[in-house]
């Protein structure tokens, strides 16, 4: 950039203006943004990648990208929940508007190494998201792989994201479909099952050989991978994203170091197989204590 | 090139070949400029400041001063930048470019504009190396830093003496500087530091090295002068502690204190840290930072800043949902647990490189080796 003496091009912090072109909401508090990046910065990601997304004035965070990879207009697709500084006035940007990317980055899920096997995707509250790129790119190639089954849990029925397309991609993609809601507030109307995603396992049709991944909040995805672990899916078969705090998004920072692995580039997908049994060091080892905890003779040969 | 004996007047010429291609920063005394004095009594640490002589560079242990890192990883860096009209009508939308003249952002100073660092230690060449491993070595590389690691001309100086805090050798380092300058000089025989010192042994270790040492001359060095300076470097090697304590080595000192998350001494250890961070702004190796959203007061330019950080700061886990780390002996523990492990699994050895700044500088008498130490006396490491 001339005019910006000082700087060394190229600068991997330099975020792209884009512009704004849809902004639906999903629930209450979380709107899906179709984002459309210059037409010279052709944003190519793979599923289960994420971009820093940022407003000048207000910050930038990780947020994954739930949009179809092989999208026709290159359109990139975030789906926000207002929690935080930033999130909330993202939840309240409209067509036109600009927001700021960089990316993409972070390991995807390795829907190639996936190929010919059947999928079956537990995803809870705002974990639909970065699993939408999975459902859309295979049921696109859908004859790559065997059987798809998706389960997703929500808080309540008003909580559900993609509420639509939930029901389509079963029809279009030859998948099943099961939802489940933790509660029916009194002004809800729900015919389906209430419980837990986990509940779900009790009806779900897959079965150990199948590729299990699981992503949401992470004390859903301890249960998920603990379920899965408990009926004989082997560790080498799920298959988990990960959230943390990030400032560069490229391995640099060290905000999202669990150990001597690093989320964002390291992750934010992750075999189980590698993460099981490292020890990391947090308040709540929620994660580590899935297959009997992270402390044991196991996890100190594993640093 | 085989090394070449220098006299004191030599050195001299060789930093004033350094001064020639651009400023040359060492470890000086004395403070900021504008910055109060000290209480009479206080210790503060040796800075890197830009030098006119050589002999005004303290050659004293690695610990009395702050780290050489921030000639490199500079505690504050721009990353981008925008800027927009505000008229009275309200702010319109941010565009992509420098800020207006008066909004006054920082810029950053040249990074590809040539420097030297004189005086460096083997702990913190050693540092340098794990910081490549972060900021290099990745998908990505910081341009700002790799322009300053291009630019960069690094003389480093074996130590003639060790320090109270020094524990190189417990790490996998020595007191000798390894690769990754340009430069290395063992002072022989003199006074502590070797500022008293009459001849020095010059090991070029690149071509940017070799060239310099050409244009100052001194002589081939005889086979006396190299084993004196292997006499200097085996009295400093016997001073220096071989493990971090007891029986912890550099190979096995990450899976012990791994076993030791559950010890009660961590509780003690968070009940005495201050969670000041001193650790971590003093330490060589930390890479730690956030990226900060700045706006000018007129609101017309925005930037985003990188600055260190530390994760021994309450905030550094932070999410929006909850604080990974909000419990101070879990902060600590991965702190530990990170300087005991290899960098990036890059770089051999541990991240910590031993310089003892850590244990000098914390307020509440802590570092890394009495946090081993109070792991240990609770029943011992494994």
């Amino acid at each position: 950039m001339t005019g910006c003496s000082g700087w060394v091009t190229p600068n991997p912090y330099q975020p792209v203006a884009c512009r704004v072109v849809a902004a639906v909401p999903e629930t209450s508090d979380t709107v899906t943004l179709t984002i459309a990046p210059p037409p010279a910065t052709a944003w190519r990601f793979q599923p289960g990648q994420f971009n820093m997304v940022s407003l000048y004035g207000v910050g930038e965070a990780p947020i994954s990208i739930a949009s179809d990879p092989a999208d026709p207009e290159g359109l990139v697709q975030h789906t926000v929940r207002a929690v935080g500084r930033l999130t909330r006035p993202l939840t309240t940007l409209r067509p036109g508007d600009t927001v700021w990317l960089r990316g993409p980055y972070g390991r995807p899920w390795p829907l190639d190494a996936w190929r010919s096997r059947d999928l079956l995707l537990v995803t809870g509250g705002l974990g639909l998201a970065p699993v939408r790129p999975v459902v859309l790119a295979a049921g696109r190639a859908r004859h790559l792989f065997g059987r798809i089954e998706l389960l997703y849990g929500a808080r309540t029925p008003g909580d559900l994201l993609y509420r639509d397309a939930l029901q389509e991609w079963a029809r279009v993609f030859d998948m099943t479909v099961r939802v489940t809601v933790d509660a029916v507030p009194p002004d809800q109307v729900w015919a389906g099952p209430v419980g837990v995603v986990t509940r779900l396992y009790e009806a779900m049709t897959s079965r150990p050989g199948a590729v299990a991944l699981a992503c949401g909040p992470e004390l859903m995805m301890r249960f998920a991978l603990q379920g899965l672990l408990d009926r004989g899916f082997p560790a080498s078969d799920l298959y988990v994203s990960l959230e943390r705090r990030m400032e560069c998004g490229f391995g640099h920072c060290g905000r999202c170091a669990l150990g001597p692995v690093k989320v964002c580039r390291d992750g934010p997908v992750f075999c189980w197989d590698e993460l099981a049994g490292r020890v990391w060091v947090e308040d709540q080892p929620v994660l580590q204590a899935v297959g009997g905890g992270p402390r044991g003779p196991a996890a100190a040969r594993r640093t | 090139m085989p090394p070449r004996l220098l006299a004191t007047d030599e050195v001299e010429a060789l930093f004033q070949a350094l001064r020639r291609r651009g400023p040359v920063f060492g470890p000086a005394a004395g403070l900021d400029s504008g910055a109060r004095p000290p209480p009479a009594g206080r210790l503060t640490p040796l800075r890197y400041a830009p030098l006119e002589r050589a002999c005004d560079a303290v050659l004293a242990p690695a610990a009395f001063g702050y780290p050489a890192k921030r000639l490199w990883f500079r505690p504050s860096v721009t990353l981008a930048a925008a800027r927009r009209a505000v008229p009275a009508s309200g702010p319109g939308p941010w565009e992509p470019g420098p800020p207006p003249a008066g909004a006054a952002p920082p810029l950053n100073p040249d990074p590809a504009r040539p420097f030297a660092v004189w005086g460096v230690r083997g702990c913190d060449l050693a540092a340098l190396e794990r910081l490549d491993a972060v900021l290099m070595t990745g998908p990505v590389t910081d341009p700002e830093y790799a322009a300053r690691r291009r630019a960069g001309t690094v003389v480093a100086f074996t130590c003639t003496q060790a320090g109270p805090a020094c524990f190189c050798t417990a790490t996998g380092g020595s007191p000798v500087p390894a690769g990754g300058c340009d430069l290395v000089v063992t002072p022989l025989a003199g006074g502590p530091g070797g500022n008293g010192a009459r001849e020095y042994l010059v090991e070029p270790r690149s071509a940017r090295g070799e060239a310099l040492v050409e244009e100052v001359g001194g002589r081939p060095a005889g086979r006396a002068a190299v084993a004196a300076a292997a006499a200097v470097i085996g009295s400093v090697r016997a001073a220096l502690p071989r493990s971090l304590n007891g029986r912890l080595r550099p190979e096995n000192a990450a899976q012990k204190a791994a076993r030791r998350l559950d010890s009660p001494a961590w509780d003690e250890l968070a009940g005495r840290c201050l969670g000041c961070a001193a650790c971590s702004l003093t330490c060589p190796t930390c890479p730690c930072f956030d990226v900060v959203e700045r706006v000018s007061a007129t609101a017309d330019a925005g930037w985003r800043e990188r600055r260190w950080t530390s994760c021994l700061v309450p905030d550094f886990g932070r999410l929006a949902s909850h604080n990974a780390r909000a419990r101070r002996e879990n902060r600590l523990k991965h702190w530990l647990l990170h300087k005991l492990a290899p960098a990036e699994k890059v770089t051999g050895g541990l991240t910590c490189v031993g310089c003892g700044r850590c244990s000098t500088w914390c307020p509440a008498g802590l570092g890394l080796r009495a946090a081993l130490e109070s792991l240990e006396g609770e029943g011992g490491l494994p």
